[in-house]
């Protein structure tokens, strides 16, 4: 068993952070992972992608060619990415991304799963955190970590001053149906 | 610093875990990406650990200042990337000259010049061997993960005490810059310097079989002067063709006829191998994965991965020659490697090369045909 995740957007929305704290929650839950980034030399906004491969056994590769999870937070993201993604892959996207689409844009073969990202990060304090609002999602939504498990390496990993703020965008993404 | 046992981090930062745990205590650096993360540990580490970090103008006083510490006893270390490697060759040379050990980290990104900054690359694999000038032997060493770029961190402090040179480890930006499983073990094997006995000291000259002189450092008490120019062995000038012949023939000597000792490389299924795929770094990932989809095929397939890539393992390569059909060079470059397989080679078998560059690596798929087309 080998999966792959990609969390990809535009530098500055915690793309790698995003990648990093998934890892890691992988890596506790006992899988052995590969994180990988993808960046450009802009401080703020080039494009932006994390990978997460992860697996039952030793993982020998460092690129991965299909996703079974796309995590999508910009335009130029989805459009570059989709294609990457597995027949019936989960893609979970900010619903502001996708409001911007042309119906024509997105696949119909994959479960495709709208998050309000951007807007309920802003209502909580910080746009920063709609990274977390899709990890909540896809707490929800697939069946690889619970919602116990990623508030748990918040509270391990993260500063105190935010955890608060990122515990409730995870739940916040949760409870989104 | 990290705990023993099993953590998820980043190639940089197991590397600079591993050279402080190899007994680094000095590190000089300017910051370049995808080697920024070791500067940043080093930073925050080194100091708890009794070392000193500093944060050099550029990459030509990192180089400098570590030569430097290292005359003053301790176990010193910069890292950079391409541009910041190319600054620095001449102070390479001057710490071969001035057999200096230390360690230089290369996580070799891709160009030249700028290039593709932020993307990993293979390509100053001939830079570590002849990018300073004159002629001298140099160690490099290639990790192919983030347990691999701890382990060799501390294995290339040991290398440079031992042989007492600078030694060169030629990550890339892919195994730096990806967090996987490092396990942090209770306690490594370091080799301490080996420091003058008597009341006399010979710096650049030893009847010793090993070749490599005691070396003394500044303040104790020893006559010494440490110059780039050709010396005598007590470190006297002198330009005669005499001395500059016994200085490089020995500096060049103590490393080459350690081959053995110092060369190392993983064999995968060789024994009864036909179509046998060379690489090392992140290449050999994907290479690794290519020939196990080759023996699920049928195919004889098997992969010799190089940690240590200079000196060069003529003498395995060459063995191998005899036995198989073909040899498949994997890397992140336009072919540098094949060309010393070639060589080495010399028409016995087949020599086959893939070679990427653009800041990606070699796609299993991609090695495997050329696997099935050379079988």
């Amino acid at each position: 068993m080998e999966k792959g995740i990609v969390v990809a957007g535009t530098g500055g929305q915690g793309i790698v952070a995003a990648g990093e704290f998934l890892a890691e929650a992988l890596f506790r839950a006992g899988y052995e992972v590969i994180n990988s980034r993808s960046y450009g030399s802009e401080a703020r906004g080039g494009s932006c992608r994390s990978e997460v491969l992860f697996s039952d056994s030793d993982i020998y590769d460092l690129q991965l060619d299909e996703a079974d999870i796309l995590v999508i937070l910009s335009i130029p993201a989805f459009r570059r990415y989709q294609n990457r993604a597995k027949k019936d892959a989960l893609i979970l996207v900010d619903a502001v991304v996708l409001e911007k689409l042309g119906e024509s844009e997105v696949r119909t073969d994959v479960k495709l799963v709208p998050v309000k990202a951007r807007e309920t990060a802003i209502g909580l304090g910080n746009p920063i955190v709609a990274n977390m609002v899709l990890l909540g999602a896809l707490a929800r939504h697939s069946d690889i970590l619970s919602l116990e498990d990623m508030q748990g390496v918040v509270r391990e990993m993260m500063r105190v001053s935010m955890q608060e703020i990122n515990i409730n965008a995870l739940e916040s993404g949760y409870s989104q149906a | 610093m990290l705990n023993p046992g099993r953590h998820l981090v980043l190639g940089n930062v197991a590397c600079a875990e591993g050279a402080i745990r190899a007994g680094c205590r000095f590190f000089a650096g300017y910051p370049i990406t995808p080697a920024n993360e070791i500067s940043h540990y080093m930073a925050a580490e080194l100091p708890k650990a009794g070392g000193f970090f500093l944060q050099m103008e550029d990459e030509i006083a990192s180089i400098a200042a570590i030569i430097g510490a290292s005359w003053a006893g301790a176990k010193a270390m910069t890292a950079t990337s391409g541009p910041g490697y190319s600054l620095m060759q001449e102070n390479i040379g001057y710490a071969h000259m001035t057999e200096t050990p230390c360690v230089v980290v290369n996580v070799q990104r891709s160009g030249p010049s700028t290039g593709q900054a932020t993307l990993p690359s293979q390509q100053d694999i001939y830079q570590a061997k002849y990018g300073s000038h004159g002629d001298y032997e140099v160690i490099a060493l290639s990790p192919w993960s983030v347990q691999e770029m701890f382990e060799l961190t501390v294995r290339a402090f040991n290398l440079a005490e031992r042989f007492r040179t600078p030694v060169m480890l030629m990550a890339d930006g892919m195994i730096g810059h990806i967090k996987e499983k490092l396990v942090v073990p209770e306690k490594v094997d370091t080799v301490g310097r080996r420091r003058p006995t008597g009341s006399e000291c010979v710096p650049f000259g030893t009847d010793d079989p090993s070749m490599v002189p005691e070396m003394p450092r500044f303040g104790e008490g020893f006559r010494l002067l440490v110059t780039g120019s050709t010396h005598r062995p007590s470190g006297v000038r002198d330009y005669t063709p005499k001395y500059h012949q016994m200085k490089v023939n020995r500096i060049r000597e103590k490393i080459l006829k350690a081959e053995n000792e110092i060369s190392d490389t993983v064999k995968v299924d060789l024994e009864d191998a036909e179509v046998v795929v060379i690489s090392f770094g992140a290449s050999a990932r994907p290479s690794y994965g290519a020939v196990k989809e080759a023996r699920s095929q049928g195919i004889k397939a098997g992969l010799l991965r190089l940690k240590t890539i200079w000196p060069f393992p003529e003498g395995k390569i060459s063995d191998l020659a005899d036995d198989v059909d073909a040899l498949i060079v994997v890397e992140m470059n336009v072919g540098k490697m094949v060309q010393e397989v070639r060589r080495v080679v010399c028409g016995r078998a087949n020599v086959f090369s893939v070679s990427k560059i653009g800041g990606v690596l070699p796609s299993v798929y991609e090695i495997n045909q050329v696997i099935r087309r050379a079988a």
